[in-house]
């Protein structure tokens, strides 16, 4: 039984003292609730930037239908756009030219009149040549495009039914099937469904839960295995479990055990301060068990790592250069913070491959889009296997920087 | 009886080939064994060594008849209590949280060690502590603490590094009353640098000089041995030709005198009368009987300090 009560020495210190350490309850309650609000507060909802859009509007109009009022206005009422006016062309390209607006349209003088005269009227558009705008210029020239398109279809319909009073009876299906043809050779038939959840409110703040406790587990699992010897070294420990009974797979299932008490205390945190922030959960048993699991997964890896990185740091300095210098970006380019989707394509390998991006990913699947507990465990069985393998070997280096210790 | 703490032919070396213990060995019983000796003679090294702390570059350690670095590993720290100079308590810790935190380590249930630890605060005169977080002790109280923590896994052998450095005269005698107080069926091994409490507590002395051990042997055998001769002062106005009538003198002036003696109670007399008679006075006589402080300067030529 002496075992038993061995391994539990350091969960017992953590129990007991967690919430007396100032600087533990800061990292590791405060600061993800904190981070996790930045992150709801940034991208919370989903909810879409309007384009801001220049406009210069020559066109006069005068005596005709005004066909630009009717565009300016239907842009407007499509709260797709922040239409910003300028008095002339100049003056419009200097601002998209400063990041001011990102598109621009001119409308010229004959616009209208060139509408009604049945004559093909022209829009100039001005854009920036760069991949952010790209998005933006799309979306004005896809809805200047549905106006041409509305206005083709009123000019076909007028024509088809003067033509239609000359046509015999016969053939007016196969005029009208042409006509048909002519206003949109192709249609497209729209099926939309109803999301899991990633683009509600509810799934993107589970989302971004999810991403913290990611972080935690990196940072918490990474500092733990980097630090576990230094700071025995520094604190005098060392050489009490050096004297005592305690086997070294003692001493390393202790240390486990103390941070999984961290991780937990961390994600049962970020996961209720979820729950008013508008974020929601409706897990099955099996999919609970299968979230603790692949967090488990995710933080023994993380923990392995961080002892095979041990010996490279010698000082505090050195241990505190190796944890930040890696969480920091895997933070990032992990898809722990930001989706992977996001990321550039030779960064989404590494989001889609590391192993504890893996669990994380796997926790999404269940928690957002409802996949079943097998389907997650599927997903993530390499993370699995190499889990197991650094774990290993994250035990023999602890084992093996113990007993160098011992002789110094 | 085989000792409880056996080492044999003790070598350190550490990787700079700073050679920090050379050839030691000494046996240790039930009772107090101080190892003594100055900062960097080699008394923490040794101390670690046979604590299962650090490991020798060569030699053996015996505890309670187990090879400590060896096939008895488990057995041999089964029977070891540790206090090491700075003791890593956990500071957010209460003093009894400490205490059951350093007995599940030795493996006892969580239940046990709440019952040894409140005995054991009670037993070094910290009975109502227990809920006192560590930081908030003070430097005697602590020290207590650490003898406590050394006694959670009800050892029997107690190796404690210089457990009253850094304490007042006051506060010494209370913990090393303490100390001698567990060592009845234990073997308690510990270091100072301050000759006095070797000679007044231990019941055997291991002098160390440079990472050897030097001699050892109870004190007042090493004393009897190596610095069998008092000092006889006497101050007040001193004829002169003292060396003529036999003394062995070690310092003379024209009002002080002080002479070597092997009998001092029978020589003090007997050297006021002859200042007396021969036209000097008296003002003050007084005997300095030999300790440890001797036994070392005798032994390496060297001062050992009380402070260290």
């Amino acid at each position: 039984m002496g075992s038993g009560w061995r391994v539990l020495s350091q969960l017992y210190v953590a129990v007991k003292g967690l919430f007396r350490h100032k600087g533990a309850v800061f990292w590791i309650i405060v600061f993800p609730i904190l981070f996790y609000t930045l992150m709801v507060a940034i991208w919370g909802s989903p909810s879409y930037q309007p384009v801001s859009l220049g406009v210069v509007n020559e066109d006069k109009g005068d005596g005709y239908y005004n066909f630009s009022k009717i565009l300016l206005d239907t842009m407007n009422e499509s709260h797709l756009f922040r239409i910003h006016y300028y008095n002339s062309t100049v003056e419009m390209v200097n601002a998209i030219r400063r990041g001011k607006v990102s598109v621009g349209i001119l409308i010229p003088e004959d616009f209208s009149e060139n509408i009604t005269q049945v004559r093909p009227a022209t829009l100039h558009l001005y854009y920036t040549r760069s991949p952010w705008s790209s998005y933006d210029t799309g979306v004005v020239s896809g809805f200047i495009s549905r106006f041409s398109e509305s206005l083709r279809s009123r000019a076909l319909n007028i024509s088809l039914q003067y033509a239609l009073q000359y046509i015999p009876e016969n053939m007016t299906r196969r005029v009208r099937e042409w006509y048909g043809f002519v206003e949109k050779p192709v249609r497209i038939v729209n099926t939309s469904y109803t999301p899991e959840m990633l683009a509600t409110k509810e799934g993107i703040r589970a989302f971004y839960a999810i991403g913290m406790i990611g972080v935690e587990i990196l940072f918490i699992g990474l500092s733990a295995g980097v630090f576990a010897i230094i700071d025995m070294k520094r604190e005098g420990t060392l050489s009490l479990l050096l004297s005592s009974p305690m086997r070294s797979w003692e001493a390393f299932i202790s240390l486990t055990l103390e941070v999984l008490y961290g991780v937990a205390i961390s994600a049962l945190a970020v996961l209720l301060f979820s729950l008013p922030l508008g974020a929601s959960y409706h897990l099955t048993m099996g999919q609970a068990l299968a979230l603790i699991t692949l967090l488990l997964v995710g933080t023994l890896f993380t923990i392995g790592l961080g002892l095979i990185l041990a010996p490279l740091a010698r000082s505090q300095e050195a241990a505190m250069a190796i944890v930040n210098g890696l969480a920091f970006p895997i933070m990032f380019i992990g898809g722990l913070v930001i989706p992977d989707f996001v990321l550039p394509a030779y960064l989404r390998s590494f989001a889609k491959y590391y192993p504890l991006s893996m669990s994380i990913k796997a926790v999404r699947d269940m928690t957002i889009y409802n996949a079943t507990p097998r389907e997650a465990l599927v997903e993530a069985w390499p993370a699995v296997l190499a889990t197991v393998v650094v774990y290993l070997l994250g035990f023999v280096l602890f084992n093996k920087l113990v007993a160098q210790a011992a002789e110094e | 009886m085989e000792p409880l703490v056996v080492a044999e032919h003790l070598y350190k070396t550490y990787r700079d080939g700073t050679r920090a213990v050379v050839d030691v060995s000494f046996r240790a019983g039930r009772g107090v064994t101080v190892l003594m000796g100055p900062n960097g003679s080699g008394k923490t090294t040794t101390l670690s060594m046979i604590a299962g702390a650090l490991k020798p570059s060569r030699g053996r350690v015996l505890i309670c008849g187990y090879d400590l670095w060896g096939d008895g590993w488990y057995r041999a720290r089964e029977c070891i209590g540790y206090a090491p100079q700075k003791m890593p308590f956990v500071e957010r810790l209460t003093v009894l949280e400490n205490l059951v935190w350093i007995g599940l380590m030795r493996g006892l249930s969580l239940g046990e060690a709440r019952r040894r630890a409140r005995r054991l605060l009670e037993e070094v005169g910290l009975p109502d502590v227990g809920g006192k977080l560590v930081g908030r002790l003070s430097g005697g109280m602590r020290r207590r603490l650490t003898i406590a923590a050394s006694l959670v896994g009800d050892p029997r052998v107690m190796i404690l590094d210089e457990p009253t450095s850094g304490l007042d005269p006051g506060a010494r005698e209370s913990l090393w009353r303490i100390i001698r107080g567990f060592s009845g069926e234990r073997a308690v091994v510990v270091s100072t640098h301050i000759p006095g409490e070797a000679e007044e507590y231990a019941d055997k002395v291991l002098v160390f000089h440079r990472g050897r051990l030097v001699a050892e042997g109870p004190p007042g055998e090493l004393i009897a041995r190596y610095a069998p001769e008092s000092l006889v002062e006497v101050e007040g106005v001193i004829p002169p030709a003292m060396g003529s009538v036999g003394w062995r003198i070690v310092e003379a002036t024209g009002d002080r005198l002080v002479v070597a003696s092997r009998s001092p109670d029978s020589d003090l007399p007997r050297l006021i009368e002859w200042i007396v008679s021969s036209g000097g006075r008296v003002r003050v006589a007084r005997v300095r009987r030999p300790g440890l402080r001797e036994v070392y300067f005798a032994l390496t030529g060297e001062a050992l300090e009380e402070g260290g």
